[in-house]
């Protein structure tokens, strides 16, 4: 037994985007055996059609393999992979809380970035064991020696064993799995033997119910008993348990401490099987649950409605369908008078929001109309009541507010140097507050501002990529609430007031988002056979105007040389056209028009 | 015998004007016989249709067909035997012809020539990049009138950035004063990718009043129907008899074959056109295949979409009675809520017998148009 579990390594691979995270794991993978080249479909671990798109991991995968060592002995390597975004930080921890090492792969020319930082840390606050493994040594621009260095100097860990790789093209692959048997630890032998094991993850599946993805902390996960979720409270008859192998499963009949693996549990509900909780036996349950257990706290909102209104229903599906896979994302029906009905959702973090109304519109071939996106706000009232508020709409009148506040975020922002006064000038447009900033190395600089939440996520991540070339990196975290000057800002078409496009901004931010979302509007706002004011107001108070002018005539003068082809196309295109836009009043707005006033800085 | 109307593209100029988006060329006149011999060939492969059918009119148009030399003009019309009235006009733009060359149009046997005059004020043409002057034009129609054309087009622009109102007035007694039977007065549109559309983008040029568009228009309509044009089209007005009856063809879904570089057809049950490119155009005609790039069938459903669309575009809307012969179904039962709507709304008028355009339906058929579609 001793010996078994001497063999077992749980690892997980930790790299910013584009270090090449899911190609090293693919020669993990195809190194120990598990699959010919020829099967591998490359990229195994990402296999959601814009995880790989976008070369980011959005939800947690492991895979078991076994490694025959240079020592004679074969090992089992559990591959846990984690999700790769700032908005995900809990899952990664608990993901990691499954692993007791990690491999931190940084790129050999591009060095440590931001979000790889923040991942190292999670790693070793949570006490693994980390094996740097610098990537990408085939580039020409590859300094490896400095990166060790780097990694040395910045994070704190040895770094001189690194295995020096090229995962694209297999070089030195099986260094990293020698190094692997020789320096991440076995599993920790545990004080007692009560089935306890960590949720690292769950999905859902149509035949099987949720697939649960377990860690073995103590004791064993048994066929056909019945567990105990501690945090949730449900129980559940165990009803398959198993390995997961690359594409699929490997049923067994238990699964021991120390061990990876899966059960199904006719469980109906991903709810019900939240990341980070504890699974213990029912009949002697474990009297502590693993720690670090929290509830997903969403921290973006926006409204999401179809594009079309007749696809409501469609919409409400497609929510229901990705929210068996998501625990995190919440969503309530909400109705607009410009947007008529749709659904008020809650996100992680930006990326998560963009992710999901990704995959409703391919997945789900829905055309959406988005608000713009809003954090919580403390509502202090004159009585002394609290509020929070996350949506425009739901804002007391300016006059019932005794004061309001705001969450703040400590950003860390990775930048080359000669990016730095960009970057900088970006952040005091944002009402970021300058903490400190580190030399990394003489051509790379960490900033720390706190930034208030509702800047980050009004295109902040867009403008920071384009004033930096795409090179600075960007970790936040929410930190506290402070008191702020905040005011709902209306915008009105033709007179009315359009509930859709409001939104709570900075005081001193109002005036010149105000001009730009009327300027914006009046390009996107197709002329009408009368004049349209396009105003910016603050309670009663215009603060800019502009005018989408009327026009005076839609006709074709010119219709000979028989193209008749091209004007029924022009026609009907245009028809199409007003058939997505939306009728406020009198006025017909098309759905780019909602859309651009979210992005104002790009 | 079925009757088939023949268009014909030259899409050469001289120069191109600062509005222009459409098929020619004028950086490649050195192409011009290889042009002309492809022409040839495309009306030899098409043959069969032609010797089968009653041509009605033919039209010449462009870029400039009067720019190349007039044997070209007359080669290609000899290649086709037409109806004893049928109406053959060639497209000329004032600079590019003279006396002897109208003198020759004529003994080909063209009977109507229109002239891309567009304005008769010498800055208008200058901004639009034109290569004549008023003094040209006025030269040229008179010409055309002594060589023996008796049916004379003249075309006219609205709307033109920093056109005024009393200039526009001023072509319109110029174009009264010369005496031609037919005047098409078409507001601007501004092609893509031209200078023009650069010039406004970038703020070059004021941004085109639409109030003076539409003022300029109704001047148009007053002035020539006080002097005896008859409007029988959104832009076309001519005296009694002399209206474009190529043109006319297109709007009451008539067959016709085009050839030439980006040359459109319908056909058959078909609308389908050329390759646009003129040494691609060429390559095909030399490899004896045609040089076909679009095609699209026109079924009934389709049918009915441009009968109403094209049909309401003159001034004398479509009948009832015709609708229901052509398509064995009632113009109601097709589409009796667009046509309340249109009414209600002030766009189409009705006299129980014929569907057509009001003065605002004039100004907005696209709306109309997008209901039928």
């Amino acid at each position: 037994m001793e010996d078994f579990k001497n063999r077992i390594r749980n690892f997980s691979i930790i790299a910013h985007i584009d270090h090449g995270k899911s190609t090293l794991a693919d020669r993990i993978i195809e190194k120990t055996g598990l699959l010919t080249e020829r099967e591998m479909e490359d990229q195994i671990l990402d296999n959601m059609e814009l995880e790989r798109e976008r070369g980011i991991t959005i939800k947690s995968q492991a895979v078991r393999m076994i490694y025959n060592a240079r020592d004679g002995n074969g090992y089992i390597f559990n591959l846990i992979d984690t999700p790769g975004h700032v908005d995900f930080t809990y899952e990664v921890s608990r993901s990691l809380a499954a692993c007791d090492g990690a491999i931190l792969v940084v790129d050999a020319a591009q060095g440590i970035e931001a979000q790889t930082l923040a991942n190292v840390y999670l790693a070793i606050e949570n006490g693994l064991e980390v094996l740097p493994v610098i990537n990408k040594i085939d580039l020409p621009a590859a300094r490896p020696e400095h990166v060790i260095n780097e990694i040395e100097d910045i994070i704190g860990i040895e770094a001189q064993h690194a295995p020096c790789i090229s995962a694209k093209n297999g070089v030195n692959i099986e260094e990293v799995l020698e190094a692997i048997v020789k320096y991440l630890p076995p599993p920790d032998i545990p004080k007692g033997d009560i089935l306890k094991a960590l949720i690292f993850d769950s999905k859902y599946d149509s035949y099987k119910g949720v697939i649960v993805f377990v860690r073995i902390m103590e004791g064993t996960l048994k066929l056909n008993q019945t567990v105990l979720m501690m945090n949730t409270g449900c129980t559940h008859l165990v009803n398959e348990v198993g390995y997961m192998k690359p594409g699929g499963y490997t049923p067994a009949e238990e699964l021991k401490t120390g061990e990876v693996g899966y059960f199904t549990a006719s469980i109906k509900n991903v709810g019900d099987t939240r990341v980070g909780d504890t699974v213990t036996a029912a009949e002697n349950p474990s009297g502590q649950p693993l720690h670090g257990y929290k509830e997903a706290v969403s921290m973006v909102f926006c409204g999401i409605y179809p594009a079309d209104g007749a696809r409501y229903n469609d919409l409400r599906d497609a929510l229901e369908k990705l929210k068996l896979n998501d625990a995190s994302l919440l969503y309530e029906p909400e109705s607009s008078v410009a947007l008529g009905f749709g659904f008020r959702c809650g996100f992680l973090g930006l990326l998560h929001m963009e992710i999901i109304q990704e995959r409703l519109e391919r997945e789900y071939d829905m055309d959406l109309v988005t608000t713009a996106p809003s954090v919580i706000y403390n509502v202090i009232k004159g009585d002394g009541t609290r509020l929070k508020v996350d949506n425009p709409a739901n804002m007391p009148d300016a006059a019932d507010i005794d004061w309001m506040e705001e969450p703040i975020a400590r950003a860390g922002i990775i930048v080359p140097s000669k990016y730095l006064g960009n970057i900088m000038e970006l952040c005091v447009e944002r009402r970021g507050v300058y903490i400190d900033m580190v030399y990394l190395d003489e051509s790379r600089i960490q900033l720390n501002y706190n930034i208030p939440l509702n800047e980050i996520i009004y295109d902040f991540f867009d403008a920071l990529k384009s004033r930096s070339k795409g090179y600075a990196s960007l970790d936040y975290e929410v930190t506290e609430y402070v008191r702020s000057k905040l005011v709902k800002l209306d915008i009105m078409l033709n007179g009315e007031k359009i509930d859709a496009l409001s939104f709570i901004v900075h005081e001193s931010k109002a005036y010149s988002r105000g001009r730009k979302i009327t300027e914006k509007l009046k390009e996107n706002i197709p002329r009408h056979q009368f004049e349209i004011p396009v105003q910016a107001c603050i309670g009663g108070k215009i603060i800019a105007r502009e005018t989408v002018r009327a026009y005076r005539k839609d006709v074709l003068a010119k219709c000979y040389g028989g193209d008749i082809s091209r004007k029924k196309k022009l026609l009907a295109k245009q028809k199409e056209g007003k058939k997505r836009m939306r009728s406020l009043g009198n006025v017909e707005v098309p759905q780019e028009a909602f859309m651009s006033v979210l992005k104002l800085d790009t | 015998m079925n009757d088939l109307r023949i268009y014909i593209h030259i899409p050469f100029c001289k120069q191109r004007c600062s509005y222009c988006d459409f098929v020619t060329y004028d950086d490649k006149s050195y192409l011009m016989h290889s042009y002309f011999k492809a022409l040839d060939t495309e009306i030899a492969l098409n043959r069969q249709y032609i010797e089968k059918s009653n041509i009605t009119s033919v039209f010449f148009g462009g870029g400039t067909p009067s720019y190349p030399d007039a044997k070209f003009i007359k080669a290609a019309l000899n290649k086709f035997d037409l109806a004893e009235d049928a109406e053959v006009t060639i497209e000329a733009n004032p600079g590019t012809v003279d006396f002897e060359k109208l003198s020759i149009y004529r003994e080909a046997g063209i009977n109507r020539i229109s002239f891309g005059v567009q304005s008769f004020e010498n800055d208008m043409l200058i901004i639009m990049g034109r290569i004549h002057d008023r003094s040209m034009a006025i030269r040229n129609i008179k010409d055309a009138k002594k060589a023996g054309f008796d049916n004379i087009s003249i075309d006219l622009m609205h709307g033109y950035p920093l056109q005024t109102e009393e200039g526009f007035r001023n072509s319109l007694s110029s174009v009264v004063d010369l005496g031609v039977t037919h005047v098409s007065c078409y507001s601007l549109k501004v092609g893509e990718d031209t200078p023009l559309q650069s010039m406004l983008d970038k703020g070059l040029l004021p941004e085109i009043d639409d109030e003076k568009d539409r003022n300029m228009y109704k001047a148009a309509q007053g002035y020539l129907q006080a002097n005896g044009y008859i409007q029988y089209e959104i832009a076309n007005f001519a005296r009694p008899g002399f209206q474009c009856r190529h043109n006319i063809g297109y709007w009451v879904l008539d067959e016709y074959l085009g050839f030439g570089a980006g040359a459109h057809s319908y056909y058959n049950g078909r609308r389908f056109s050329n390759i646009t490119v003129l040494g691609e155009y060429i390559r095909s005609l030399n490899e004896l295949k045609l040089p076909e790039d679009y095609s699209e069938t026109i079924d009934m459903e389709e049918s009915i979409k441009e009968f109403m669309i094209l049909g309401l575009r003159m001034t004398d809307g479509i009948s009832i009675n015709v609708f229901s012969q052509k398509f064995n179904r009632g113009l109601y039962s097709v589409y009796g809520n667009e046509i309340k709507d249109c009414i209600d709304s002030g766009l189409l008028i009705s006299n129980g017998e014929k569907i057509k355009l009001t003065q605002n339906g004039l100004d907005f058929a696209n709306k109309v148009f997008r209901k039928f579609i």
